[in-house]
């Protein structure tokens, strides 16, 4: 009863010898990727999904990273720039370098330099035009004693507002230093050398 | 041969140790063999795709349970894809458990109509069954289980059994009765 007919036997045979479509690969992925969630390996190298798999979400956070830390650095380098590009404090002259000393009532110089920023209501500072031209020699250096020479009124500049009200009509600031037409320059008995600026001591300077 | 035995022997080795290169060298190793087994329960390829790739999944996992001593590799994974191409059938259909034969019709058919046909055609004949009398055929006629063995994998009584592979021969004679000259 359970004996198969010559024709089964013929069609069992035939089937012995189908042919085999090629889809190893895409049957090996499937499996691969079910044994990677069911049996995960030890180093769990291989992502689920096999090697045809997009690259591992592990990269992918990765790189997102590092772009987030990149941006952050960049913002912080930014401000950091933009922080430096603020008008500098006015630089104050070394402790080391003496304050010319400046006898005669003559303004003192501060050792402040001023920026182009500087208020309008801060007196503007005259640069020292030496009679001589400048040379190497007669730059200014700190320990040496600097040479102060008066400028003529044309180099008069910008004075402070009350200080301009002080002035006698016609007089030209020099230095801050009003000087009158026609009168004698100096005090009798006083030389060149007295005009002479020497600097300061430091336990000397009055601040 | 034997070289062949040592290479399944270390495959089987690092399967055990769920080792992926190993996996796959065996997969591929019994893809031909598995592959023809699967086609048999399926209607089409993609069928016999989601046969093999459950049918390797069973296999790699339970690869610890294999005993060389009971019998051989090839039994082994040629009854695991057996076993998943009839689950395969029986998710699509029911077995009819209501129809009871006693005996099995043998109807004429022309065997030499049969011997010039080739394995494709024939297959094609073969997936036109019905779902339940396709499984049954194949396990009958190709498998050469008998009805006893066959009511106890697929949950049916013999005389079930023996309806399905009389209605399988019916149907292929009819089919093989267009096919003469």
């Amino acid at each position: 009863m359970d004996q198969r007919t010559p024709y089964e036997l013929i069609i069992a045979e035939k089937l012995q010898n189908i042919p085999i479509p090629d889809m190893a690969d895409q049957i090996w992925s499937r499996v691969k990727f079910q044994l990677d969630i069911d049996m995960p390996t030890d180093d769990d190298s291989d992502p689920p999904g096999g090697g045809q798999t997009p690259p591992d979400t592990g990269f992918y956070l990765g790189g997102v990273g590092l772009l987030v830390l990149a941006a952050i650095l960049a913002v912080f380098h930014a401000r950091s720039l933009s922080g430096n590009q603020e008008p500098a404090p006015a630089a104050i002259v070394p402790a080391s370098n003496p304050q010319p000393e400046i006898k005669s009532g003559v303004t003192e110089k501060s050792g402040a330099i001023k920026t182009p920023s500087a208020p309008a209501s801060v007196a503007r500072y005259r640069e020292y035009i030496p009679a001589t031209p400048l040379t190497g020699d007669s730059v200014f250096v700190a320990g040496e004693e600097p040479r102060v020479t008066l400028l003529p009124d044309s180099f008069a500049t910008e004075t402070s507002p009350d200080l301009k009200n002080d002035l006698p009509p016609g007089a030209a600031l020099t230095d801050s230093v009003p000087v009158i037409p026609g009168k004698k320059r100096g005090v009798s008995g006083i030389t060149e050398n007295d005009y002479r600026i020497v600097p300061k001591k430091k336990d000397q300077q009055p601040y | 041969m034997l070289v062949l035995e040592q290479d399944i022997d270390q495959l089987l080795k690092g399967c055990r140790n769920n080792e992926r290169l190993a996996q796959e060298g065996l997969f591929r190793q019994f893809y031909s063999f598995a592959m023809g087994i699967a086609m048999r329960y399926s209607r089409d390829e993609q069928d016999a795709c989601d046969i093999m790739s459950q049918a390797f999944v069973k296999i790699f996992k339970s690869i610890h349970s294999f005993d060389s001593s009971k019998g051989s590799l090839h039994a082994w994974i040629k009854k695991i894809v057996s076993n998943e191409g009839l689950d395969h059938i029986k998710s699509r259909s029911r077995f009819s458990a209501n129809v009871e034969l006693e005996k099995v019709e043998e109807p004429q058919v022309n065997n030499a109509a049969l011997e010039d046909m080739g394995a494709e055609e024939i297959m094609e004949i073969v997936k036109k069954l019905p779902p339940a009398t396709h499984a049954v055929f194949v396990l009958y006629a190709i498998e050469g289980y008998n009805h006893r063995e066959i009511s106890e994998k697929t949950g049916i009584s013999e005389g079930t059994s023996k309806w399905h592979l009389s209605e399988a021969r019916k149907f292929l004679q009819k089919q093989l009765e267009h096919l003469k000259p």
